[in-house]
């Protein structure tokens, strides 16, 4: 019953849950049918996503600072934040598919022709957690 | 893709360090000729590059190599969690993944996650509609 009254409490009590609100114009172009398309540019709110600067020493850690991200709040103190639930709607008309909720962990801005090397920042080590089982 | 690719193709390999800290690699990528902004650089149905046999994740992102071709524009490389899947059955209704009830599904969040969304339709999309999306988050003993 923990949970149950943990859900309750963040709801009515302590006012820790939270809800989100996002939109996305989907990318201007024609898109090919089973495709997957990022969202992360999109105009819409948040703010559309930022990038890092192109090259193999820009890699970066993302968070909930980094420009398009939503701004949510940690959780209190023992405790640790859950996606309870996604509400989506696709306007489109025939905008039938699949969502993915994805969470950035780092990323790194390439050129098509990037020269030989090593890419740096774009380590996510510490957001993996356990790496057994 | 963050900036459009010209017409031509190159083949790349990528070096990566798995959750266990194995060197692992991805051999002789072709990127899509003329590949459009958000879409994938690689041949793909789906938005995640396979890994070596036995990987489950990444801890980073190590090198580039650059094998063949002469080609122009800009791709991300990111290294993702996912959270959740949300199939949309019809255009214009509400849909809904609502992990009280299976909450064994409930994905948690690192305390400053950086969430975002990949869309896949099975129609062309137009760009003149939005996708809506509202996150519930619950903190949890």
């Amino acid at each position: 019953m923990s949970v149950f009254n943990d859900m309750m409490a963040a709801a009515t009590v302590d006012r820790t849950a939270q809800r989100m609100h996002g939109e996305r114009l989907m990318p201007v172009g024609s898109h090919p049918v089973y495709v997957p398309q990022s969202c992360w540019l999109a105009t819409g709110i948040p703010n559309p996503g930022s990038l890092p600067s192109s090259g193999k020493a820009n890699g970066r850690v993302c968070t909930r600072t980094t420009v398009g991200a939503f701004p949510i709040r940690t959780p209190p103190n023992g405790k640790k934040n859950f996606l309870r639930g996604v509400h989506y709607l696709n306007a489109a008309a025939t905008g039938v598919g699949t969502l993915w909720v994805l969470d950035r962990l780092a990323d790194v801005q390439l050129a098509h022709n990037e020269a030989n090397g090593s890419i740096t920042g774009c380590d996510a080590s510490s957001k993996l957690g356990p790496a057994t089982g | 893709m963050s900036t459009g690719f010209s017409a031509a193709s190159n083949t790349i390999s990528l070096g990566y360090t798995s959750e266990l800290g194995q060197a692992g690699s991805l051999a002789s990528l072709a990127t899509t000729a003329s590949a459009l902004v958000a879409n994938p650089a690689f041949a793909s149905v789906s938005p995640f590059l396979s890994l070596a046999s036995g990987h489950r994740a990444v801890r980073s992102i190590d090198s580039v190599t650059l094998n063949a071709g002469s080609a122009t524009g800009n791709y991300e490389l990111s290294i993702v969690k996912v959270l959740a899947t949300v199939p949309l059955h019809a255009s214009g209704y509400m849909h809904e993944r609502e992990f009280f009830y299976e909450l064994p599904q409930a994905a948690p969040l690192r305390d400053d996650p950086c969430i975002f969304f990949v869309f896949c339709g099975q129609s062309v999309l137009s760009n003149t509609v939005p996708l809506i999306v509202d996150l519930h988050i619950s903190p949890l003993s």
